[in-house]
């Protein structure tokens, strides 16, 4: 695809409620949608050969979270952002339309706390099984200091036990 | 489950396994019937350690998230933060940074080919591509001093030139690979042991890679074109000649077929930036007291092992305000548990190690211990002080 149509068919996806669509160079655009559009995106974008997700990633962004998927069609790469509420972090599972996001949605509700709701197995992927719940290191209210000193303290109350 | 069925965990620590990684496998007498991975043994909490580092500390970091990729992960590092903060850099440089990273393609491909034959039980073709794969090894330690963490891309270029004068003898070297491992090619597709123990085990079809997004050549043996040399060419890539590796196998002689022709591409690649690499600069200096400027930027890189995404998000100070690395083993993982259901209990190592994983890669982030009783480590300050006096001295 030319950087044209690259541009054109960014262009198409405002119908579907896309906003702030941007190419920033051949390949890689950049775009915002809302929580209730996303699963409707993701199907369009599927069927229009975005098949491939590279990751997910969890942004912790001080009055938001942005949770964004890194979709690609093997060559042009989209970069679909969402933005989360911080008191009710939950966000649709996407993993029924592409079941290769299946460990990353896992790894941003290990990481940041985001809840992949419908997510056929949300369980703990990275995090240790003794870590204390609720307590999700990518938060920017967590410093590397005070998450050595909680995790210290939850691994000590549990010996006591 | 039915009581016929057992559930044999396997790792994380386990003689089959080079790292720490947790399965758990159900099989119903010799056949598996599910997998269930379970990573996080190897997280060193690095992402959230790149936050509270500066832009050139954090290239030391992204270096040691893998000791076999260390070269890929700069190479995606550097491009993001350049494409975030919008630094050019200039061309002998990208040449550079093509030569090193096909380098390491190289080399791990080879290890790989030793490994993969080691685990089928033919130990003498592990031993003679072992034996070849030294001539990768000296020839990256006479580029950069060192046989892994080359420690030769950083922001805005790279951080030692290739002299010209050795050319003609690198040329010899790069041919007796090429030449080396067109025999193997040879030993793979004939050889009676290889077959009977490659041909169909760990199958998976091309939809079904294409359905679980799995990354490099794990995808491209199931016929999936998806090297992003080819498909979003970064660097100088577009520039050279070189072919698009895919086979339809879908088994782990396919895995070793892509691997070993990727092998031949690379010498053809690594040729051909001997014979046109240009003459220039080979660093740029980039911003005022090293900041980048506001941007963000998700830079894709083939990395041996398969696709490797770096994104970062800078807001204008020294320090990323976010970096999401995500390894290309983390792909594969949900496509490696297809390829193991079904198949035989023996047949596990081979097609584990099929993939190529790497799970210090894909576990990156936990704690690390300061080591509070060891009085031998240095905090930050005290390393400061003592790179002052050695300066000063």
């Amino acid at each position: 695809m030319s950087l044209e149509e690259q541009q054109e068919f960014l262009d198409s996806l405002g119908e579907l409620g896309v906003t702030e669509a941007r190419l920033q160079r051949l390949n890689a655009a950049y775009a915002r949608t809302t929580r209730e559009n996303l699963l409707k995106v993701v199907e369009h974008l599927k069927n229009e050969g975005f098949v491939h997700i590279t990751t997910i990633t969890a942004v912790d962004m001080i009055d938001n979270y942005d949770i964004v998927y890194h979709l690609r069609n093997y060559g042009y790469a989209l970069n679909l952002k969402v933005a989360v509420p911080k008191d009710d972090p939950k966000i649709p599972s996407i993993t029924g339309v592409l079941p290769g996001a299946t460990l990353y949605e896992r790894e941003v509700n290990d990481l940041m706390g985001v809840f992949p709701e419908g997510h056929p197995n949300p369980a703990r992927l990275i995090l240790d099984y003794d870590w204390p719940e609720g307590l999700h290191p990518l938060r920017k209210e967590n410093s590397i200091q005070s998450l050595r000193e909680k995790a210290d303290k939850a691994i000590e109350e549990m010996e006591d036990e | 489950m039915s009581d016929r069925q057992f559930v044999i965990p396997i790792g994380p620590q386990h003689p089959a396994l080079k790292e720490p990684e947790s399965f758990y496998f159900t099989v119903d007498g010799e056949t598996v019937i599910d997998v269930e991975p379970r990573i996080g043994y190897n997280h060193r909490g690095i992402e959230k350690a790149m936050e509270v580092r500066n832009y050139t500390q954090n290239l030391y970091i992204t270096e040691r998230v893998c000791g076999i990729c260390s070269n890929a992960h700069q190479t995606a590092y550097t491009g993001s933060v350049e494409e975030a903060g919008g630094i050019e850099i200039p061309e002998r440089a990208k040449y550079i940074r093509v030569f090193v990273q096909e380098l390491e393609r190289l080399h791990s491909h080879l290890l790989w080919l030793g490994v993969a034959a080691h685990e089928i039980g033919f130990d003498t073709l592990f031993y003679y591509v072992w034996r070849d794969r030294e001539i990768v090894m000296n020839l990256l330690e006479e580029i950069s001093g060192n046989r892994c963490n080359y420690a030769m891309p950083t922001i805005g270029g790279v951080r030692r030139d290739l002299n010209k004068d050795n050319f003609p003898r690198w040329h010899k070297l790069v041919d007796t690979i090429y030449e080396r491992t067109e025999y193997y090619i040879k030993i793979a597709s004939t050889e009676q042991t290889i077959l009977d123990r490659a041909i169909g085990v760990g199958y998976l079809g091309k939809s079904d890679m294409i359905k679980l997004s799995g990354a490099g050549p794990n995808a491209r043996c199931s016929g999936v074109p998806c090297d992003i040399r080819k498909t979003t060419p970064y660097l100088v890539y577009d520039q050279l000649d070189f072919e698009h590796i895919v086979v339809d196998n879908g088994d782990v002689l396919g895995q070793v077929l892509v691997r070993a022709l990727e092998v031949l591409e690379s010498c053809k690649i690594l040729k051909q930036v001997m014979d046109t690499i240009p003459e220039g600069e080979i660093k740029t200096k980039f911003g005022p007291l090293n900041k980048v400027a506001e941007g963000e930027a998700a830079y894709l890189v083939e990395a041996q092992r398969g696709e490797l995404i770096h994104y970062t998000i800078s807001d204008g100070k020294n320090m990323p305000f976010r970096h999401k690395i995500r390894a290309p083993t983390m792909a594969n993982l949900p496509s490696l548990v297809e390829r193991l259901k079904g198949g035989y209990i023996a047949d596990i190592p081979i097609v584990l190690a099929g993939i190529d994983p790497c799970f210090s890669c894909t576990d990156r982030m936990v704690f690390y211990d300061e080591g509070k009783d060891k009085s031998w480590s240095w905090d930050e300050t005290q390393l400061r002080k003592y790179r002052k006096e050695w300066f000063e001295k």
